[in-house]
């Protein structure tokens, strides 16, 4: 049987070059003549409007040439002015040892004279000093930049004479994670503007909707979007392919593509939804290709491993590299023949930034996106225009939630005296509230210069810009690193008896030391791998107030998520050969959940009880962002036929951070509204047993099983019923 | 509260009334344009600095190792031929540089030679030490704050000694409430422009970085002194092989014989500061007042002690 296969052809595109409408500097001139560069639409867009002195977000697609766009006015400037400073600001450390070498390049050439240099938390303290005193380029992340704002009597020099920020990659800054990074912006703004400097803002994306507004938000000044694409684009052929409708696993369909390609002499670049994927695939690949062609890439590696993958994929001894999304961003490792995007990563923002990794010139693309066995990639399977005609997601800030504003508040205080009135232009009229609630905890004190931080620990330290567990766990195969993992990592993957894979060995855990965070592996040349069984768990710790909307009551108050890893499965060839208990701490976090009792699963066939809670709860997470100003990734759920602590059947809906940061609180009390949306998200849908636009969830934990669209739909009507009564 | 008429005034400290709320400690209004603080002050006796600068200049002739290429095998194999000073050097090859050094430390200002100790890796020579012994001591200034946090907290006491005649006055700069830190600052700056020779413990890496960052917080110039005595770095020197550690407690206790009985922990000084914001209660302070000054005279009795060691006889 023929497999299941949608093709859809994007022509060639030829490239728009235009001339900036300022006209550059001779030593811009030359440097664009000497190398026969010609602007590209977009890039003479951005050249223009940075020289206009206009904030900016270019949204054009991976490989359009934006470095450039953004860089070129921007050492411009530099030289006009000797005293200028730029600040770059990008997501990961591997993204900006890749960035430093391009500016480094282009700094050379233009003849700037900015030494552009990374300061970090990598960055040596003998040379600090040294950096902030002559480097007028200085990339750094945001979490050293939250770090060093108060040291102000070191950095005000580089303040004062802040010209630029740049904002790379900032679609990632959405959600409360967005919230921490909008309100990060504004106090850097605060700072610059005590000093006089009002720097402006270029801001890179990926193509997400309504760009300008966005932007406008995360750094509160008004920005253009630049979006003419003027970069030329090979043809590309995008299939979409269901290999479970021919028998065969994602697993063993991926493989196979990826060594069909290789060996027709296609170099392949292909994404994985998980490392443990990445590794898996690529052993599968090796089994059957000579040895050193193809390679696995994701984080956790140690630096010069990756580089050394970076540089050979680029260079082209490499003819195939299978990556988590860590080879997303914009590293650079050239233009591929092909890309493959094997499971869908969750947001079409990343489906976009995965398939623009392929198109040289002059040849055509292939891009194949492989569904796996869930309800939401067969879900596109049967509906391919659901998936080619996806709407632009929106990212969503929230401004105004109490949690993240008083944090930053207090880091604010810290920095530079507060004062209400003037830093309202920064964190807005609610701040007062807050502020005066700050100095009744004897944290803020009032002085005639304004509130003073007098609290005794530094208040950059107390904040955690993601709410993530921040440790990083050490793998030590014998003396020698083997690679690093974030803790959560380390409680998913590392459990006694599990394999771990790095570069195709496979090595099993050994010893693990909660403690301080290191875990020892031993080798094995056993052909096994393992799979983690786990069960997540919310109890109510206590219960903190209940809102009534009608008939319809929600609770609201503490809870414990508890995630226990029962056992875990040996498998050989994806068929499992045993089972093993395990018994290991739980990892456990408090946060705030609302929850729901709901007391119509009578009207519901006992079968499909469990899929109607499961998929009213993907409703419900679906429809909250809309309402409460979060992403979709900062909220978690849990539903079940029967709560040990409710007596009942329960919808539980929590904030994804240790603590909360008032989601839920907020959810409890626009409850109304949200299961308007819900149930109007679901009744509208004209798709059979679920879809991503109504009951599938791309994050979910149960593949999207159970899940009953009739059920869920008599559960939210049913609901709506008793918020009317 | 005292009215400083507004404008361009120099930060300047007015003796007013005894603070009639005597649950404070003791002590007077000290007020600047930018409002005032509690000044405490107290008396103490002067130890003997017995060093002259004369004496001291002539220690340092017989530092051989300052001339690039002379290390302590050369040095010896010098002395045995009966090289003892530098100016014993002119009738070798290093003969120069050796000029050059002498030159420098019989004539140059102590700034200068403490300079060229630091450019061969020697700026915490305990031999250095004599120079705060040995300048003007109206210029010296013993100074130690006291914090509410490791970073960017305010600081909420100052304890600042400076010799007058024959005797050590302490004048202690305490925040009544968070606002009056400004004002302390300010004094505590135009304390360091009239005494240009600060001594402190691990002030190089604290007191000093934390006052200008403070400064530095409300917009005010940072505060460079023309000398700064750091008498942690010696006491490394000194005393590592017979002590623990060398916080000042400890090297106090050892060295100076003058163990603290009823003395508050370092540590604790955020915690009973927090206390009495939160409390109004001001029993805590006065543990912090008497901790703080126990530093600033120890500083004293510490600078005499290490020239002693370093040129006593």
């Amino acid at each position: 049987m023929e497999p299941e296969m949608h093709t859809r052809v994007f022509p060639a595109r030829h490239a728009v070059y235009k001339e900036p409408a300022i006209l550059p500097s001779p030593a811009v001139r030359e440097y664009l003549h000497s190398r026969k560069i010609r602007l590209y639409t977009h890039q003479a867009d951005s050249y223009d409007a940075v020289m206009r002195k206009e904030n900016i977000i270019l949204t054009t697609p991976t490989a359009s040439g934006k470095t450039l766009a953004y860089a070129l006015p921007v050492l411009e400037k530099l030289m006009q002015n000797r005293d200028a400073t730029a600040l770059f600001i990008y997501p990961t450390k591997a993204l900006t040892r890749d960035q430093l070498a391009v500016l480094q390049k282009l700094d050379k050439e233009l003849g700037a004279k900015t030494r552009p240099a990374i300061y970090d938390g990598d960055t040596p303290r003998d040379s600090r000093s040294k950096i902030r005193g002559s480097s007028r380029i200085i990339l750094t992340n945001m979490y050293e930049l939250h770090q060093i704002l108060a040291w102000r009597m070191q950095w005000g020099d580089f303040w004062t004479n802040l010209s630029f920020v740049i904002v790379d990659e900032a679609h990632r800054y959405r959600g409360i994670f967005g919230s921490h990074i909008a309100l990060l912006l504004r106090r850097l703004r605060r700072i610059c503007n005590y000093y006089d400097a009002r720097p402006q803002f270029i801001l890179s994306s990926a193509t997400i909707g309504d760009a300008s507004s966005f932007a406008g938000t995360l750094t509160g000044v008004a920005a253009t979007e630049i979006s003419d694409d003027g970069s030329p684009r090979a043809q590309q052929t995008f299939r979409l392919y269901n290999p479970w409708s021919s028998g065969k696993s994602s697993l063993s369909a991926t493989a196979d593509l990826i060594r069909d390609q290789v060996q027709s002499g296609m170099q392949t670049l292909c994404f994985t939804k998980s490392r443990n994927m990445a590794e898996i695939t690529a052993l599968r690949c090796r089994e059957e290709m000579p040895a050193g062609r193809i390679s696995s890439y994701r984080g956790g590696y140690r630096p010069n491993e990756r580089r050394h993958i970076e540089k050979n994929l680029k260079e082209g001894d490499l003819a195939g590299v299978i990556s988590t999304n860590a080879l997303e961003l914009g590293i650079d490792v050239g233009s591929l023949d092909s890309v493959i995007i094997s499971g869908f990563p969750g947001t079409m923002m990343s489906v976009r930034q995965q398939a623009g990794r392929a198109g040289r010139s002059g040849k055509d693309a292939l891009i194949t996106f492989v569904a796996n066995l869930n309800p939401l990639d067969q879900y596109f399977m049967r509906c391919p225009d659901a998936f080619f005609n996806a709407p632009y997601e929106h990212p969503i800030l929230d401004l105004e939630n109490p949690y993240v504003l008083r944090s930053h508040l207090l880091c604010a205080a810290a920095e530079l005296p507060y004062r209400t009135e003037r830093d309202a232009e920064y964190f807005g009229t609610s701040a007062a509230e807050l502020i005066h609630d700050l100095k009744e905890e004897h944290l803020l004190a009032s002085t005639p210069k304004g509130y003073v931080y007098c609290g005794t620990e530094s208040p950059a330290q107390q904040v955690s810009l993601s709410g993530r567990m921040s440790g990083t766990c050490t793998v030590m195969y014998g003396s020698r690193v083997l690679e690093t993992m974030d803790e959560s990592q380390m409680f998913r993957e590392a459990y006694p008896g599990a394999v771990l894979f790095h570069q195709g060995d496979r090595y099993r855990v050994e010893e693990i030391d909660r403690k301080n965070l290191v875990v020892r592996v031993r080798k094995i040349t056993d052909n096994y791998h393992t799979r983690p069984l786990y069960t997540t768990d919310v109890r109510i710790l206590s219960r903190e107030k209940t809102c009534r909307h009608g008939d319809l009551l929600v609770h609201y108050g503490s809870v414990s998520v508890c995630s226990q890893m029962i056992g875990y499965s040996v498998l050989e060839y994806d068929q499992i050969v045993s089972t093993h208990p395990l018994d290991v701490p739980p990892l456990s976090f408090t946060t705030k959940a609302c929850w729901i009792v709901p007391d119509c699963c009578g009207e519901i066939p006992p079968a499909d009880v469990a899929g109607s809670l499961h998929g009213a709860e993907h409703a419900l997470i679906a429809a909250m962002p809309v309402h409460v100003l979060c992403d979709r990734s900062d909220i978690g759920g849990v539903s079940t036929p029967f709560h040990p602590d409710v007596g009942d059947a329960a919808i539980f809906i929590y904030d994804g951070m240790p603590g909360g940061v008032g989601l839920a609180e907020k959810a409890a009390g626009v409850f109304p509204e949200i299961v308007r949306l819900a149930q109007e998200m679901v009744s509208r849908c004209s798709c059979e047993s679920g879809c991503p636009a109504c009951i599938h969830s791309p994050k979910c934990g149960n593949n999207n099983q159970p899940l009953s669209k009739t059920g869920t739909l008599t559960l939210l009507s049913c609901l709506v019923k008793e918020l009317e009564t | 509260m005292m009215q400083v008429e507004q404008g361009f005034v120099q930060a300047l400290s007015l003796r007013t009334s005894v603070v009639e709320n005597s649950v404070f400690p003791e002590g007077f209004e000290a007020a600047t344009a930018d409002g005032c603080c509690l000044a405490i002050e107290s008396v103490h006796s002067l130890p003997e600095f017995f060093v002259s600068e004369k004496q001291l200049r002539e220690r340092l002739m017989h530092e051989l190792t300052l001339v690039h290429g002379i290390g302590t095998e050369r040095e010896r194999m010098c002395r045995r031929r009966g090289i003892q000073t530098l100016t014993d050097l002119r009738r070798t090859n290093w003969r120069s540089e050796a000029q050059e050094i002498a030159e420098t430390i019989q004539n140059g200002t102590p700034r200068e030679v403490i300079r060229l100790f630091r450019e061969r890796g020697r700026g915490a020579d305990p031999l250095l030490i004599g120079f705060g012994a040995a300048v003007p001591r109206e210029d010296l200034l013993f100074f130690d704050i006291e914090t509410l946090g490791m970073v960017h907290s305010p600081i909420i006491l100052f304890g600042c000694g400076v010799c007058e005649g024959g005797t050590l006055r302490v004048t202690q700069y305490l925040l009544r409430d968070i606002g009056e830190e400004i004002a302390a600052l300010e004094l505590v700056a135009e304390m360091m422009r009239a005494h240009p020779a600060l001594v402190t413990y691990n002030g190089r890496s604290f007191d000093l970085p934390f006052t200008n960052s403070r400064l530095a917080y409300y917009g005010e110039r940072e505060c460079r002194p023309a000398l700064h005595f750091d008498l942690l770095h010696p006491a490394r020197r000194l005393f590592r092989e017979d002590l623990p550690d060398c916080c000042l407690g400890t090297v106090e206790e050892y060295v100076l014989g003058c163990g603290r009985k009823e003395d508050l922990p370092g540590y604790l000084v955020p915690v009973y500061y927090q206390k009495y914001l939160r409390t109004g209660d001001v029993a805590p302070l006065k543990q912090i007042v008497d901790h703080n000054r126990s530093d600033v005279t120890s500083l004293a009795l510490l600078l005499a002690r290490q020239t002693e060691m370093m040129y006593g006889t």
